[in-house]
């Protein structure tokens, strides 16, 4: 989730770009090994490019905060302080979720070893990527759905190899 | 002579100092093996450590201060602080490639017990994939959905090894963040040392600035190395060089002229680059702590060129100076240097070092005082402060010999010596030799509280020239110190070498034993019990497919050394290779009453050792002892032998002998009263004590002798004033050592101002009464005459 969470901060910063932003947000995490979905929901606050918090309402208490690099945050009863630049997942994903806002889809196919698709479906714009190959870990598909608008993310679906999907959906996105 | 002075300072100052003390013990750095200590990595680890924040901000703290040290990556052969997620996830591909590898035969016993407790691990599987936030967590339980990895690791829990936060490295309560690096240096290279010290140094300080309420602390051996040659060097320097500074300035104040300075050093500093020289041609260098210590025969060196100025002062005749001074010189050179000698028999690289260089710095600064330094001195007289000397006059001509108080308490001083002198305690602990800042005591003991529970840490290790051999070895080794685990001699025991590393024979023996084991009806049956389990705990049946598959797949042996799945900095702390040969180490946590009945018992095994040059040279130090019984044995008849051929009458030898035989057992028994206790370092001081007792005796005798042949009655004068200002620079430079930090330089301090008080007294007080009761038998009276 502490990925997940990273990845949607990320895009909304980029996004949002000097705008200040506030949405509510819903996560909906499918576990395919149990059949069951977590819930949960809260905040999120966007000062600037590269500071935002998220602060959880469900499970109360729970926050994510990210500055410049750096990464702080509290999800589940761990506590941890951490330097994207030192993180070569995190620094990898996160490259390519800028390259996918910016809209190089090629490079985010590469990165990805992943072949992509671009779709209209009303007032949004569907981007899907897909794994070319199977594997053990990491993500099998991702799908974004931008505002055509003002070409905000409103919905983030990301499967997993083991089965697992977790759903964003934006929601209230308040520009100010 | 300015040829030979430009020639000696040009290799003098290319000669390499190093810092071991370890190069005390007699081939300290060899084990029985022929494994050369002093190259292994593992001995020379820094450790880092910091403290005061919460773990997550510790996290930080530890990223910035590496990156901010990791700007000069010189002198750095590798770090470990954390463990990249890259590394968990190749590790565990590896782990999953090769899973028969890491299973041992014996252990197949509880896979039983694992699958049919299969209810019990599926119900905290469940816990563990509703958690995940990765998606590793799952892939691990669908991989391992009955623990099985418990069963391979269930010592990994005896409370060494790391904490991970965030990746990064803690002690096992989380309140200390951990951070090794491995020099690309060997410790006692204090030029390399000291740069990287000061390197890190400044990173920490700045990391403190910013950071307050961080402390950060370092230790290690390097460290050791880097404080106690800067301490040496600062304590060299202020102690004797403001001795020194004392010294000259009473010398030149006393005879009125300042030519008095540089015709004393000039001759000293000639002898000590032309002995440095000598040491680089013959060695290329030489220890740190040998050049320390001989510091102060920089000090005998002076007092022969008091004994040339202030004869020369008295009598304004080169020539004569010559004619008088040469003889009682040259032999109390030789004496001198016969001592310093007797140093090379000793089977100590850093005693010979210091006996070496001693020697050669005599030779050179008797060479110049005798015969270049007579070319700049004028045939005249000189002046003297009359108050100084009047004092000087009352002191050296008051008749001791006559006193009887100062007799008898003389006699009693020497008796309560000789009775104590066996008492005398000797300090066998090279740890209380080197010096230890209060910054480097507090880190060592935070790294022992907190991660070997203020036990002490003991590596052991298995060498042979193939990884394969070293291998095999070592599972012998494990088993051995996995039963003094059980058996309690051991506190702590981490098998983790023994676990991940295994030879190739033994891994083609364990998949034999895998293939054995999991034959399809067990197969069949783990995974029935795996999907009921599933079932119960409300998890898919249909997710166990990888644990099928790693139990049903084809597996071959590995190699995870050659692998580069484990980073080299936590890769040396297993296995290293060293001089062709491989070593793996095993780490233990002990008593210290413990260690040396354990270390026998490893130490007796095949290829195996123990990772300590003190092990094996705890001997040695007592063989030291005895080997300086018999240095100063043979030096002592060595130096009866000159003084005999010199003096040719046993009882003028004998009388000559006295002060330097007696003080040996002053200051045996004065140490005992005190409780100051002998060291390796400051026994050799001995040496020094023998040679000046003997330099004053030979100078005293000289003047007694011409007295008694009433040919020169003021040379006895003469020579007294030359020994009290010998006596003095000795006494000001020994004192001055009092107040050093270094323990090695103050217990040279301690030794030696016993030692020259008690030589002083008995060549004022002793020497002249027995020569006068000599002197009463008409023989001796005629003889006295005949002797040349």
């Amino acid at each position: 989730m502490k990925k997940l969470l990273t990845i949607v901060i990320t895009i909304l910063a980029f996004a949002a770009s000097a705008q200040k932003v506030e949405c509510h947000f819903t996560e909906s995490k499918f576990i395919k090994a149990s059949g069951k979905t977590l819930q949960a929901e809260g905040n999120l606050k966007i000062s600037s490019s590269d500071k935002l918090e998220m602060n959880f309402t469900k499970p109360a208490g729970d926050y994510f905060n990210i500055n410049g690099k750096m990464i702080d945050y509290n999800m589940r009863g761990k506590k941890a302080v951490i330097d994207t630049e030192k993180n070569a997942p995190m620094r990898i994903q996160r490259n390519t979720l800028m390259n996918c806002i910016s809209g190089d889809w090629k490079k985010i196919a590469t990165e990805n070893n992943a072949d992509y698709t671009v779709t209209e479906k009303g007032a949004n714009k569907v981007v899907t990527l897909t794994a070319k190959k199977a594997a053990t870990r990491g993500y099998s598909k991702i799908v974004i759905t931008y505002r055509k608008s003002d070409n905000l993310p409103v919905e983030l679906v990301f499967e997993e190899f083991n089965g697992t999907v977790t759903t964003y959906k934006m929601s209230n996105i308040v520009k100010k | 002579m300015v040829l030979s002075s430009i020639v000696f300072i040009f290799f003098g100052s290319k000669a390499k100092f190093e810092e071991d003390l370890m190069k005390l013990l007699p081939d300290s750095d060899k084990s029985e093996t022929g494994l050369v200590f002093g190259n292994l990595k593992i001995k020379d680890k820094l450790f880092i450590q910091l403290t005061g924040a919460e773990p997550e901000v510790l996290v930080g703290y530890v990223d910035e201060l590496m990156d901010s040290i990791l700007t000069d990556e010189e002198g750095i052969a590798n770090t470990l602080y954390r463990l990249e997620p890259e590394m968990a996830l190749g590790a565990l591909d590896y782990a999953m490639s090769h899973v028969p590898s890491f299973v041992d035969t014996s252990i197949y016993a509880r896979f039983d017990t694992a699958i049919a407790h299969a209810d019990e691990v599926m119900s905290n599987n469940y816990d563990l994939i509703m958690n995940d936030e990765t998606g590793e967590v799952t892939e691990m339980v669908t991989t391992d959905p009955l623990n099985l990895r418990e069963c391979l690791m269930p010592d990994l829990s005896s409370g060494m090894g790391f904490t991970l936060i965030d990746g990064h490295l803690f002690c096992p309560d989380s309140t200390v963040a951990l951070i090794y690096i491995s020099p690309a240096f060997q410790s006692f290279d204090s030029k390399e040392s000291t740069k990287l010290i000061k390197h890190i140094n400044h990173c920490a300080d700045e990391l403190q600035k910013k950071h307050p309420e961080v402390e950060v602390l370092m230790h290690g051996n390097v460290v050791r190395a880097d404080g106690n040659a800067s301490t040496m060097k600062r304590d060299i320097y202020l102690t004797t060089g403001i001795s020194l500074l004392i010294v000259l300035i009473v010398l030149c104040l006393s005879f009125k002229t300042f030519h008095l300075a540089w015709q004393n050093i000039l001759p000293v500093a000639y002898g000590a680059f032309f002995s440095l020289a000598c040491m680089y041609w013959i060695q290329g260098g030489m220890s740190l702590m040998a050049m320390g210590i001989a510091m102060m025969v920089l000090g005998v060196a002076l007092s022969y060129c008091l004994h040339i100025l202030i004869h020369q002062r008295f009598v304004g005749d080169v020539e004569k100076m010559l004619a008088d001074e040469a003889k009682p010189v040259c032999l109390g050179c030789i004496t001198t240097i016969g001592a310093f000698l007797g140093l090379l028999f000793t089977q100590s690289d850093l005693l010979k070092d210091f006996g070496l260089f001693s020697t050669f710095a005599l030779v050179g600064n008797t060479f110049f005082a005798l015969v270049f330094l007579p070319h700049f001195l004028k045939d005249q007289k000189t002046q003297q402060n009359e108050t100084m000397f009047k004092w000087i006059d009352k002191i050296n001509n008051y008749p001791y010999d006559r006193n009887w108080v100062v007799i008898i308490a003389l006699c009693a001083i020497i008796v309560v010596g000789f009775v104590f002198s066996g008492k005398v305690k000797f300090d066998n602990d090279l740890d209380n030799i080197g010096y230890l800042s209060e910054a480097l005591q507090k880190s060592e003991k935070l790294y022992s509280d907190k991660n070997d529970h203020g036990a002490r840490q003991q590596y052991y290790a298995v060498i042979a020239p193939t990884l394969d051999e070293a291998l095999d070895a070592n599972k012998a080794l494990s088993e051995k110190l996995d039963s003094l685990r059980r058996a309690g001699d051991v506190i702590a025991y981490m098998p983790t070498a023994s676990i991940l590393f295994q030879s190739e024979g033994e891994q083609q023996r364990r998949i034999e034993a895998w293939k054995r084991y999991w034959t399809p009806e067990k197969v069949n049956q783990a995974m029935a019990a795996v999907r009921a389990a599933a079932v119960k705990n409300e998890l898919s049946p249909d997710i166990f497919v990888p644990f099928q598959a790693m139990l049903e797949a084809e597996y071959e042996p590995g190699n995870l050394y050659a692998s580069g799945v484990i980073p080299e900095g936590l890769l040396c702390n297993f296995i290293e290779e060293s001089d062709g040969k491989y070593l793996i180490f095993n780490t233990t946590l002990q008593e210290r009453e413990k260690m040396t009945a354990n270390s026998d018992l490893v130490a007796a095994m095949p290829h195996a050792l123990v990772v300590d040059p003190l092990y094996y040279t705890g001997n040695m130090i007592t063989m030291i002892r005895k080997d300086f019984n018999t240095t100063l044995l043979i030096s002592s008849l060595f130096v009866l032998f000159v003084l005999l051929l010199s003096f040719k009458d046993i009882v003028i030898a004998l009388i000559a002998f006295l002060p330097m035989f007696l003080s040996w057992y002053v200051v045996q028994g004065w140490m005992a009263i005190l409780g100051w206790p002998f060291n390796l370092i400051n026994i050799v001081v001995s040496t020094f004590i023998f040679g000046i007792g003997v330099d004053y005796s030979i100078f005293v005798m000289q003047g007694l002798i011409a007295n008694q042949r009433q040919e020169g009655s003021r040379l006895l004068e003469y020579h007294k004033v030359a020994v009290f200002f010998s006596a003095f620079v000795l006494i000001v430079v020994m004192f001055s050592m009092l107040f050093a930090q270094h323990p090695t330089i103050n217990s040279i301090g301690q030794s030696t101002v016993i030692g020259m008080l008690s030589t002083i007294l008995i060549t004022y007080t002793l020497q002249p009464l027995l020569f006068r009761w000599a002197m009463k038998i008409p023989f001796m009276q005629r003889r006295i005459q005949k002797l040349p």
